[in-house]
């Protein structure tokens, strides 16, 4: 099991060297000029100015300088500043991972133990009503657009019931908690004010749940596939032969065998929820890495969208990476090899 | 569980596996399962909606009624949007954006990800090396971040948006058809085929690619209905198709910004998740149906 793991992190450095320079190419490929977004409009007929901001910004080099420069600047933690914000990009984004993990892990919560349990039931009951419904529920899911769902859901529940609250993380003029985490939720817990707690809650409960339903469908579908084919298998027979109840098969027995290929797409959920919610995030006015990401790419913004493009293939390596890992111990094949 | 345990897809496995009975015929079978048929019975009708559109449409899609914001009415099914426009005629007009560009995207996909994964696992050595490796790099991106970079970075339009996709889309069906290559490589009958002198080209065609046809179509299925999804999503995002143009995304992309009037996002909302839903069943329906694993059983 050590080469296994070990070949796995031997991978790890190309791969990144691979996502450094796609996305390096990718911010590169922008064929609008750069300096028009640094540059104010009046002054793009100051030669001296343009001449400042692209050495600056290190533009008047050729691409291969560029890109060592890049990688460079890198290594000391550097992603250049965002045209837009006029702020470092790791700071820019530093401020918004918080709000993104807060909500991937309040769908993950949602999304994945919603998902095994709705998978599980649908497989022991299957073919029957129950399991008709949770197809229906768990396919409507992966087929609902997200950004159409959340302001349908914002239209119901905020603006004509008022049982919800609407967009945003916290309500309007309410100062978030002291920053220690910056997950609201837990920074509030961590202060004891209780009030700003359930405000906090209260505000994640739809995008979490408009997010979390497209990973639900997926994992519940692959539970109870999973748990169909521990169910035929010759040690099922073997345990109710010897009189143990359903049950308890499927507790001790079934449950825990299929639940090692959910594993895999529980780690790639988490991955594609903290960088997929660039939808729910725009319609909830939720200040994260995907709200961050449309806003750079409506303003060309490029140091931010190479930020933002590195942020999220790092998430899939390493989600990748610690499913991996993960999976050769659950795995007695793998961990015993 | 007194009775012998029933596996998903194996009372259908007589159809599925019988070679006597030809695929096209095998294929039709299929529609007896309710999901396929409800998903056909959804994407012929958007089809027939696609084709037929221009001859019973009630307005223009791009011309103002005179009546601006309009709620659902008898003339007006899912009401005006801001400049007075049909919300009904667009929606229906809505079908010429998003399934053509979803079939080229997929079409494109399969075929740019098939050739190259199919050479990767027949040839293997660097072929192989240099195609993995591409689609590692491609596939370590969010399909939606990547898709969201490359059209900011082409300009937006739903040619861009095109490539975008192509780019998310195509390293699957390398990675899919270099699995099928692999397994089905050393079986007797290719053995065979190279023992008589079929040439390398040959035997791809005639001996491994029909054996891929099955994962392919399921897949493809399914990717189907999330090319429709991304495409809405890029144009929602101003990334994809551009305004006047009556396309489902960006059409909810009005409706957001006329929050109150719910009529204007309902409609085009309703489109794309029956299309999905649509390609969904069928795949899923496909999935079963044509599962190898549990057919052999």
């Amino acid at each position: 099991m050590k080469r296994y793991i070990l070949g796995r992190l031997a991978v790890v450095p190309f791969l990144l060297i691979g996502i450094v320079t796609v996305a390096f190419c990718i911010s590169r490929l922008i064929p609008a000029d750069p300096l028009t977004s640094i540059v104010s409009e009046r002054q793009m007929g100051n030669e001296e100015v343009v001449k400042a901001a692209e050495a600056r910004w290190g533009l008047d080099k050729s691409l291969p300088q560029q890109y060592v420069l890049y990688v460079k600047n890198l290594f000391k933690g550097d992603l250049g500043t965002s045209f837009r914000t006029k702020q470092p990009v790791t700071s820019d984004l530093g401020e918004r991972i918080p709000a993104t993990l807060e909500l991937a892990i309040a769908a993950m919560i949602f999304g994945g133990a919603g998902g095994v349990a709705l998978g599980a039931l649908a497989a022991s009951r299957q073919n029957k009503p129950t399991d008709h419904v949770s197809r229906v529920f768990s396919l409507l899911g992966s087929s609902l657009p997200v950004f159409w769902t959340g302001l349908a859901l914002l239209f119901v529940f905020y603006a004509r019931l008022s049982w919800l609250p609407g967009p945003g993380r916290l309500p309007a003029r309410t100062d978030p908690p002291e920053h220690i985490t910056g997950l609201y939720t837990v920074d509030a817990l961590l202060h004891g004010q209780w009030s700003l707690f359930w405000q906090a809650l209260y505000h994640l409960i739809l995008p979490a749940f408009v997010l979390g339903w497209a990973v639900m469908g997926t994992v519940s579908r692959l539970v109870r596939a999973s748990m169909l084919d521990e169910l035929h298998a010759d040690y099922v027979r073997t345990a109710r032969s010897k009189g143990l109840r359903r049950g308890a098969v499927m507790r001790g027995h079934v449950l825990r065998n299929a639940m090692l290929p959910v594993l895999t797409i529980l780690g790639f959920s988490f991955a594609t929820l903290l960088t997929g919610a660039v939808l729910t995030e725009t319609i909830f006015e939720w200040n994260g890495v995907g709200a961050y990401a449309v806003a750079a790419t409506r303003t060309l913004d490029y140091p931010a969208i190479n930020g933002v493009c590195l942020f999220g293939g790092t998430v899939f390596l390493l989600a990748n990476l610690v499913t991996d890992v993960l999976y050769a111990f659950a795995d007695p094949k793998i961990r015993l090899s | 569980m007194s009775a012998e345990p029933t596996v998903a897809g194996a009372p259908h496995a007589a159809e599925v596996d019988t070679g006597s009975v030809s695929r096209g015929r095998r294929l039709l079978r299929l529609l007896r399962r309710p999901g396929i048929a409800f998903g056909v019975a959804v994407v012929l009708f958007w089809l027939v909606v696609l084709v037929t559109v221009h001859w019973w449409a009630p307005y223009d899609p791009f011309e103002s009624t005179g009546k601006r914001l309009s709620p659902p009415s008898g003339d007006h099914w899912f009401g005006t949007d801001a400049l007075g426009r049909d919300v009904f005629t667009r929606v229906m007009y809505g079908s010429r954006q998003s399934l053509p560009i979803s079939v080229a995207v997929i079409a494109s996909a399969v075929f740019i990800g098939s050739a190259l994964g199919a050479a990767a696992g027949y040839f293997g050595k660097w072929t192989d090396a240099v195609v993995m490796r591409l689609t590692d790099v491609t596939m370590a991106f969010p399909a939606i971040l990547l898709a969201m970079a490359v059209a900011a970075a082409l300009g937006p339009g739903l040619r861009n948006g095109f490539i975008a996709m192509v780019i998310v889309w195509w390293p699957i069906y390398a990675r899919l058809l270099r699995a099928q290559v692999m397994a089905i490589k050393h079986r007797e009958h290719i053995e065979a085929a190279v023992t008589i002198g079929a040439t390398r080209g040959r035997i791809l065609r005639k001996h491994v690619l029909p054996l891929s046809f099955t994962p392919v179509l399921v897949n493809a299925t399914m990717d189907l209905g999330q090319v429709v999804l991304l495409t809405a999503s890029l144009s929602f995002l101003g990334l994809g198709a551009l305004p006047p143009s009556p396309e489902w995304g960006a059409m909810i992309t009005e409706g957001a910004k006329n929050f109150y009037q719910w009529w204007i996002a309902v409609a085009p909302g309703l489109a794309i998740v029956s299309v999905v839903l649509g390609f969904n069943f069928m795949g899923d329906g496909l999935r079963d149906a044509l599962d190898v694993k549990a057919a052999s059983r």
